[in-house]
Order: C-alpha cells, then sequence, then structure tokens
C-alpha cells in the first residue's frame, strides 16, 4: 500500500457493539465527532460518526437531514429513470449513504450517524486536504477530481429542482470534505459543513475551479484545460451543471474519455510516479 | 384527572353519540348556531375562559397523587378554514384516530393532549375557535363538531397570528412548566397579515383578557415577537398546503426554513405531524422516513421533513433535572412539578453501565 493511503488513526482494533453495528478503529476525529470503522451485521464496512458529547450531536443532526435528502433524491431518480449499466449517471457514489442516525442511550445520548461507501475500498481512501497538502498532481488526475466535484454540486442543483426549491443550497467547498480512492476513482462527500450558499444564479465555480488550478501541474500540451480553469476561476457566474459539460467538452477533446491512473509527485520534487508503478 | 386513553372505540362511540353519520359537514349545526346566536358555543370560544391547559393526569393515591397517563404533551394544530380549506374540520375528523394514533407511537411515555383549533380571517365573525387541550376521543370529537368554520376569508393573507398568540400567551402547560416544548402547527395555504391589533385581541379573546390574563403584557408584541415567543415555547410549524411558492417562501422568511413543511392534502397529516414529533423528539431515525412517510407524500414534503431540527426535543430532555414523569410516579401535592424521585434510583441511573465502552 502507498505510503499516502493512511487516514487510519492506528489505535489498535477494538470492538464494541452499538445497536447492529460493530464499531471497531478509530480513524478520524473533528472538534465536534469522532469517526470510526465499522461493521453491520451482514459484514459489510461502515464509517460511524460519534458525537463528543450530547450537545455535539446537533452537527450530525443537521448532517443526517443532508445526507438523507441526497440519498432520497437519488433513489427518486434511480427510480424514475431506471438506468442500464451503461448510462448509470451513479450519483450515489458521490456522497456517503447514511444508513442511520440515532441518539445512543448507552453512549450518553450522543447522537451516532452512520454511513456506507458503497463500491469502496475502505484501505485506499485518502481525504482530498491530505493530498492536496502533501502532492501535487497531472492534469488528467485534477480533471477527473474535479470533475466528479463539479457533479457533485450539480447534484445539489438537481435536488433543488425536484424539490420545488427557488434557490439552490450548495454546501461551502473545503477540500476536508472529500474522500478520495484514486483506483476507481471515487471522489467521496463525506462531511457537510454547516454553512451552505444559498443562491439563485451562483459564481461560485469559481472558488473550486481556482482551487484546482493552484494545485494542478499542466503541461503547455494540455493548455486547454489550463485555459479552461482560468475561464471558470475568472467568470465562474454559470450553474454547476454547465460547467460540467463545459468541462467533459475540453476532456473529450483533449484526452477522449480513458481511464487515467492516478498520477502525481510530492511537493517539491520533479519526479512523477503513478499508482500503476508501485 | 382521570386514566382514559384514546382508543378507535371511543371515537366511534362519540361519533355516534354526537350524531356524526357522515364525514362530511360535521360543523353544519353549529356554524348554524353561530350565524343565529352571533357566538361560538363556549368549548371552542377563545373569548370565553380563554387560557388553555395542559396538565397532567394525577389520582388521589393515599393522600398524595399519583400520575395515571405519563408526561403531558401539547400538541396544538391550528387550521385555516378560509376559502378552500372551508371543509378541513371535515378532515381532521375523519383523520383524528389515524392522527392520535400516529402521534402516539412516536411519542413513548407521554400523554398526547391535543388541541385541534381552526382560524380565518380578522374580516370574518370568528377568527379563532381554540378548544381546551384533550386527550380522550369523546371530548375531541365534540370540541371538533362545536367548530364554525367561516369559510369565507376575504383577502388571500389569513390571520393565524391569532391562533400564534394564543399559544404564546394564553396557554399554561407541564412541558413549559419542566423546561421542554409543546408542538405548534399552523397549517394554511396562504400567508399572513401578521398584524397584531389590540382590539382584534379583545374581540377574540374577550374584552378583559388584558384586565385578566394577559394584565403583565404591557405593550402589543410584534408578529416576530409572538413568533419569538412561540418558539420559545414550542416545537413551531407551518405545514403549507398545496405548495404554492409564495406562501412557502413567506413562511421559510417569518419563520425560518427549519419551520416550514409542505403538505399536498391535508389527509397526511398524521404521517406529517407524528414524522415531525418523531424525528424533534429522537424516536424517529431519519433515515426511516423515507420507509414510512415516503409512501404518503412526495418529495418536497420529504425534503423539508430533512430540514426540520432533528433531536431538539431531545436536546431539551437531556437537560432536565430529572426523568420525565411516567406512569405510577407520586408527587407528594398536585401543585409539585416533579414526582417524588427515588434517590437510588436517579444515582443508578447516572452511572454508566461497565460492559459498555464507551466511544
Amino acid at each position: 500500500m502507498h505510503r499516502f493511503f493512511y487516514i487510519l488513526i492506528q489505535e489498535g482494533v477494538r470492538t464494541t457493539k452499538v445497536r447492529d453495528f460493530e464499531v471497531k478503529n478509530r480513524i478520524g476525529e473533528s472538534d465536534k465527532y469522532r469517526v470510526y470503522l465499522g461493521e453491520k451485521a451482514d459484514g459489510s464496512s461502515v464509517v460511524l460518526k460519534v458525537a463528543k458529547t450530547f450537545e455535539d450531536g446537533d452537527v450530525l443532526a443537521f448532517e443526517a437531514g443532508k445526507f438523507n435528502i441526497m440519498k432520497t433524491v437519488e433513489s427518486e431518480i434511480r427510480r424514475f429513470q431506471n438506468p442500464t449499466k451503461e448510462n448509470d449517471s451513479h450519483y450515489d457514489w458521490l456522497f456517503a449513504k447514511l444508513e442511520a442516525s440515532f441518539i445512543e442511550s448507552s453512549q450518553g445520548g450522543r447522537r451516532i450517524n452512520v454511513y456506507s461507501l458503497p463500491n469502496v475500498d475502505f484501505d485506499k481512501l485518502i481525504p482530498l486536504s491530505k493530498l492536496m497538502a502533501r502532492i501535487e498532481v497531472d492534469a488528467k488526475t485534477s480533471a477527473w477530481i474535479l470533475g466528479r466535484i463539479f457533479k457533485l454540486y450539480g447534484f445539489f442543483e438537481l435536488i433543488a429542482v425536484a424539490n420545488d426549491q427557488s434557490t439552490v443550497e450548495y454546501p461551502v467547498f473545503s477540500i476536508g470534505d472529500y474522500l478520495i480512492e484514486p483506483e476507481k476513482h471515487r471522489v467521496i462527500f463525506y462531511n457537510f459543513p454547516e454553512k451552505n450558499v444559498d443562491v439563485v444564479a451562483n459564481d461560485y465555480v469559481k472558488e473550486i475551479a481556482k482551487t484546482f488550478l493552484e494545485w494542478a501541474v499542466i503541461e503547455e500540451e494540455d493548455k486547454a484545460y489550463r485555459e479552461l480553469l482560468e475561464n471558470l476561476a475568472r467568470d465562474g457566474s454559470m450553474t454547476f451543471e454547465a460547467a460540467h459539460k463545459m468541462m467533459y467538452a475540453v476532456i473529450e477533446e483533449l484526452w477522449g474519455r480513458k481511464y487515467h491512473t492516478f498520477t502525481y509527485r510530492d511537493k517539491g520534487t520533479l519526479i512523477w510516479k503513478n499508482l500503476k508503478e508501485e | 384527572m382521570g386514566d382514559k386513553p384514546f382508543s378507535v372505540d371511543s371515537y366511534v362511540s362519540a361519533r355516534r353519540s354526537y350524531g356524526i353519520t357522515s364525514d362530511k359537514d360535521v360543523t353544519r349545526a353549529a356554524e348554524r348556531q353561530a350565524r343565529a346566536t352571533g357566538k361560538l358555543s363556549e368549548i371552542v370560544d377563545p373569548g370565553i375562559k380563554p387560557m388553555r391547559y395542559s396538565k397532567i393526569r394525577l389520582n388521589p393515591h393515599r393522600k398524595m397523587w399519583i400520575t395515571t397517563m405519563g408526561c403531558p404533551m401539547d400538541i396544538e394544530v391550528s387550521c385555516d378554514t378560509t376559502g378552500s380549506m372551508g371543509g378541513e374540520v371535515d378532515t381532521e375528523m375523519k383523520i383524528l384516530p389515524k392522527l392520535y394514533e400516529a402521534i402516539a407511537r412516536v411519542l413513548p411515555g407521554y400523554d398526547p393532549q391535543l388541541c385541534l383549533g381552526i382560524f380565518g380571517d380578522v374580516v370574518d365573525d370568528f377568527v379563532l375557535c381554540r378548544p381546551q387541550f384533550e386527550m380522550e376521543a369523546e371530548k375531541i370529537v365534540r370540541y371538533l363538531k362545536e367548530m364554525a368554520p367561516q369559510r369565507a376569508g376575504g383577502d388571500s393573507p389569513e390571520d393565524p397570528q391569532y391562533a400564534m398568540f394564543a399559544r404564546a400567551y394564553l396557554t399554561n402547560a407541564y412541558t413549559n412548566r419542566i423546561g421542554l416544548k409543546g408542538y405548534h402547527f399552523i397549517v394554511t395555504d396562504a400567508t399572513c397579515h401578521g398584524s397584531i391589533r389590540r382590539q382584534d385581541i379583545q374581540r377574540i379573546f374577550g374584552n378583559n383578557v388584558f384586565e385578566n390574563e394577559l394584565k403583565n403584557m404591557r405593550e402589543i408584541p410584534s408578529f416576530e415577537k409572538v413568533i419569538k415567543d412561540l418558539k420559545a415555547k414550542t416545537h413551531q410549524f407551518i405545514l403549507v398546503v398545496d405548495k404554492r411558492s409564495s406562501a412557502y417562501e413567506y413562511w421559510r422568511e417569518v419563520c425560518g426554513k427549519k419551520s416550514v413543511v409542505r403538505i399536498s392534502t391535508t389527509r397526511q397529516l398524521p404521517e406529517v405531524i407524528s414524522a415531525i414529533i418523531g424525528l424533534t423528539e429522537g424516536t424517529v431515525d431519519i433515515t426511516d422516513i423515507g420507509n414510512t412517510v415516503a409512501y404518503h407524500c412526495d418529495s418536497p414534503t420529504i425534503y423539508d421533513l430533512n430540514n426540520i431540527e432533528i433531536g431538539a426535543q431531545a436536546k431539551l430532555r437531556q437537560a432536565l433535572p430529572f426523568p420525565i414523569p411516567k406512569i405510577g410516579d407520586i408527587f407528594r401535592t398536585k401543585e409539585d412539578l416533579w414526582p417524588i424521585q427515588p434517590d437510588e434510583k436517579v444515582e443508578d441511573e447516572e452511572k454508566p453501565s461497565t460492559e459498555i465502552e464507551y466511544l
């Protein structure tokens, strides 16, 4: 396993039973909750967020509502579109799936949220914030990550439409809220910030494009991609759905839609590496 | 105060004894009477003894008092009966058993007490019908049939602010006394005039209300103040029927996004009200909403339910000095706030189990 594939705070594996879930080792924490790996009764893996105090449960209650909306709308889309393997938009792969949210009396009344991450190898997950802190990526690698984030934000626009909302509630963008699974090209939104941007037409695209413009190392041959990011970072007054479409038009023309191995270099070095070679 | 629970049998029996044989026009006689006399039946008239009470039910027990039905939970629903919503009392009467059953299911250990009222417009002869909080089918059926919906309503904005005013300042609820909140629902398809006027308060709640029940009210509160005070005492919700965006956006602006839920029809009230209460109490897992409510409601309702303040009552309950009273608890006097606490039991409950690892 590559050295940056660690999000686990290894404390030695322990097991505690909470309702139907086996809670195992702690893998992270925020100021409001701790994060554990766990298992459902059927043996499948889950992530459990346990509020640090009873009061901290508010954050998880809020988050549960938001993730539940995402899950509900995704399953509605799935139900109506009845997608085949070829045309499945797979919005469900973009965010953590809320399995349960409850107040646990055996844990001092603290709230616990349980999430599954379908079709993901848990051992290979890493927060985007850690990636951005340690490595740089090539244009193609940055493009699939950014593409997934635009798609996710486009999904928030769909949620607003599906629910007759006059404005879209976009979560504030934070690189700490995403997990990356580099091999399967998965970007998973797993923290819902309490702050959101509630706007009709947004220029929020700018901020995200700018973040990726600064992170990616874009060679001269890929300058069309650089120009795209520069344009979006300068004038992002469009929906995320439009930005996503625009981006994929450029990608198709530049590289075609092919699998690209995660390619990166450690910050401050010049040697490119990719997962295939390791 | 009794120990009669609500039951479908008692509901059917009450309907029979009050001669309610149809699901339509259950208030026809009361409306006719109100028109002829210019007065509401006193059991729904907010102008006669305007205070409403939600009390714990106690029976005498060895010179003390024993709790017969658990902790009371006051739930007030005030329904728009103007224009197209004129027949809503019929709906309330029809769905009553389902409503009570759904609420009781998400409030284990509580004694749900229902005040199902109606409101209209200030231009109407009767702006508000507001019964006492009741928990027995016979009494609820009786007060529902005594309502006098005006079915008119003047212009489009209506006047539910007086129903909100009543819960904020003219209600004595056990929940508030111990530090919990009750529930308040306005069901409407319209916006609100939002003006609170002294002469309207006197017309609705009686000429002497400022000398008696509201003698400490130094100035007439603004609509914003009423909402703020209502929210201090209840988990307050607006259920917007018909998804008209003007009413929905208006109420989200006035009461906050977490307090407004759209519904398609008032027939959904049992599912939606019980889901709101269950989520607020923490007795319903939000991931179950899809399985229970989704069958009856469409996407915007589910969306709004996911946005309410989940677990808000659980938070208040956690802060209480004692567990909420339960059946069989003993009160020294009827005026006591809390039952006698078995000290040794309290100590036991405070100790976390040694077999469970604290995460």
